[in-house]
């Protein structure tokens, strides 16, 4: 379920970001308690609390006293917008280093682009 | 519900069906040994005094034993304290003390009871009567706990420093059985005797012993490490 | 119920099992406590749990010592792996004693983990197999609802599966009912998740206590070329190298920043995560392995 690359809250905050991403988790919508989370991934409580609260800073959750975590109504546009700047940086030059490493040239790579997608 | 109660109330259920299980043995023995004896001769002893007197002690002395053996790890990790452990097992150690000291003078009235029935009594048979039954519960009263607690500081001893240990604070740990039997025993034939001092001198001297034993148990468990049983 | 060691030390005759342990303890954490055999983990949980005095230093749980508190001892429960139990007593009257001792006892859940562990209260302890006494552990350090539970290597003897099921039980109890929980083990990798902060003790002192995270990315390993490699751990602790051919593995101490990630991955050098079993084993095997090396000493 969890791997060794990163500490688990990560991984954690890692896959409500994509479920808002997808669209699986809606805006407004409550997420599963600490304590639900736990249970589910056997994992300590304080885990999932960091995981959280890592998104709360990052703006995608609000806690709403008493009841519980909620994504946040603009969460979706925030997580796209960030995911789009860092694309190329994080994607795209990663590629095109191995290009590069095993010899295939840009005009390689976009005549592949045009006619497979 | 205080600790030490609560330790008294567990022990004495955890040994009611022991000490059941003893007196019923104890019961089933001199029956059928008195009836074979009787069949034979004109019994001169009480075949009950004889067994039960001793056998109480003993009984007692080896519960003692397990109330280290056993019941110390047992309770400590129940989330007692040493001290309230001890405190208890001397409240239900107090009272099977009494309970056990009365029971052998009612034993020998029941035995007196039923040899009577098949017959007039033998005439060397020692009968029992208010007077006796006193004398009787008067001497293992005080017999009783001076086993429990040497029992208890026998294997204290042990518990705390070993073997060699435990054997250099024998004497000390046996000293309420030896003012017992040495004052208060039992002769050959099954009766109860005071020896050497007046009675009153004799309890005084064996409960002076018994706290002094006391005194040692509760030195050696106060602050004990539980250690590990056999696994 | 905040526990505070300081400079706890217990001494067996000529051994040193704990050696001046400083330790603070906040309430209601689930806690692993990693240590070899031998490292002085028991003894140090014995103290806790007031089974010895320590030979020196203090312990204190709110501010109190412990040892023969009625009403601190009467909030512990201890389990060892050698179990506190009369041998030849059906289960059953193990688990009626300690309800009837124990005030925070729960006999409904202690029936239901019975049901889980399959284990039969007829049956008597010495009867049971090394895995089933590990079970009768469990349910005894459960169902007592302790305010403070210490469970030291209780699950020896027990099978995967067994285990599995002690861990959800342990996890969805305390979610229930939160308490402080303090599990010695050297089965880390598959119960690492469940602690909030890990206590690392090897022989007899303490090297490190810290959130589970903090502690899981302290370990990397950095594979490449043998000159690479030394360029690049050349200043750092390093727990254990490894050489194959042309090919070196050196295993460091020290989380990397992203700066440090970069270059590494631009000199040519493949960055692993170390396994917590892994990095415990590093960090504890050093001086007896006679490394040259740094050691990894706080």
């Amino acid at each position: 379920m969890f791997d060794d690359r990163s500490p688990i809250y990560l991984q954690i905050a890692n896959g409500i970001k994509d479920e808002v991403l997808s669209g699986a988790l809606k805006e407004d919508e409550q997420i599963m308690s600490t304590n639900q989370y736990a249970a589910f991934y056997q994992i300590n409580p304080a885990t999932a609390a960091k995981g959280f609260a890592q998104l709360v800073e990052e703006g995608v959750l609000y806690k709403k006293r008493g009841i519980g975590m909620f994504v946040s109504p603009d969460a979706r546009q925030r997580l796209r917008s960030r995911r789009r700047e860092r694309f190329f940086a994080d994607v795209v030059d990663p590629m095109l280093a191995e290009a590069r490493m095993v010899g295939i040239d840009v005009d390689e790579i976009a005549a592949y682009l045009k006619g497979g997608s | 519900m205080s600790p030490r109660r609560l330790v008294a109330l567990t022990l004495l259920r955890i040994y009611r069906p022991v000490a059941l299980w003893f007196w019923v043995t104890m019961i089933v023995c001199v029956a059928v040994g008195m009836t074979v004896v009787s069949r034979l001769t004109d019994p001169t002893f009480s075949l009950w005094l004889v067994i039960a007197g001793s056998a109480t002690k003993y009984w007692l002395g080896v519960v003692g034993l397990l109330l280290v053996g056993l019941h110390l790890r047992q309770f400590v990790a129940n989330g007692i304290t040493r001290h309230d452990f001890l405190a208890g097992a001397a409240l239900a150690g107090a009272l099977l003390a009494v309970l056990f000291a009365a029971a052998v003078p009612l034993g020998h009235a029941a035995e007196q009871l039923l040899l009577g029935l098949s017959g007039p009594l033998p005439a060397q048979y020692p009968t029992t009567s208010p007077g006796t039954a006193l004398r009787e519960f008067g001497h293992l009263l005080p017999a009783a706990p001076a086993y429990l607690v040497a029992g208890g500081a026998a294997a204290a001893g042990f518990y705390r420093f070993g073997a060699w240990g435990g054997l250099a604070l024998l004497p000390i740990a046996v000293l309420p059985v030896a003012a017992a039997e040495a004052l208060l025993g039992v002769d050959e034939n099954g009766g109860f005797a005071v020896r050497f001092v007046p009675y009153a001198v004799a309890v005084l001297i064996t409960v002076t012993a018994t706290a002094l034993g006391a005194l040692l148990f509760h030195r050696e468990v106060r602050d004990v490490a539980i250690r590990r049983g056999t696994a | 119920m905040m526990i505070s060691l300081r400079d706890v030390t217990v001494r067996y005759c000529d051994t040193v099992a704990v050696d001046g342990i400083t330790l603070d303890l906040e309430p209601g954490k689930i806690y692993g406590l990693l240590g070899r055999n031998g490292s002085g983990k028991t003894s140090l949980l014995s103290v806790l749990a007031s089974y010895r005095r320590p030979s020196a230093g203090t312990v204190t749980i709110d501010g109190t010592d412990p040892f023969e508190n009625s009403a601190l001892m009467r909030d512990t429960a201890f389990i060892r792996d050698s179990l506190d139990v009369t041998d030849q007593d059906r289960i059953a009257k193990v688990l009626d004693v300690a309800g009837r001792l124990r005030p925070t006892w729960d006999a409904d859940y202690a029936e239901h983990l019975v049901d889980v562990f399959a284990l039969e209260p007829r049956r008597r302890v010495s009867a049971l197999s090394r895995g089933q006494r590990s079970s009768l552990g469990v349910v005894l350090g459960l169902a007592a609802r302790a305010p403070l539970t210490i469970l030291d290597e209780v699950y020896l003897g027990m099978d995967a599966a067994a285990r599995t099921a002690f861990y959800r039980e342990l996890l969805g109890d305390y979610l229930a009912h939160p308490r402080t929980i303090i599990l010695s083990t050297h089965l880390i990798e598959e119960v690492a998740g469940l602690f909030e902060q890990v206590i690392v003790i090897d022989r007899g002192r303490l090297l490190l206590h810290e959130d589970t995270d903090t502690f899981k990315a302290r370990g990397v390993a950095v594979t490449g070329p043998a000159a690479a490699v030394e360029a690049f751990v050349a200043g750092r602790t390093v727990l254990s190298e490894q050489a194959l051919g042309g090919v070196r593995q050196a295993t460091l101490y020290g989380a990397l920043d992203h700066d440090e990630v970069v270059r590494a991955e631009t000199a040519g050098l493949t960055l692993a995560p170390v396994g917590v079993q892994d990095l415990f084993v590093h960090l504890t095997s050093g001086a007896a392995e006679g490394t040259p090396r740094t050691e990894a000493r706080r």
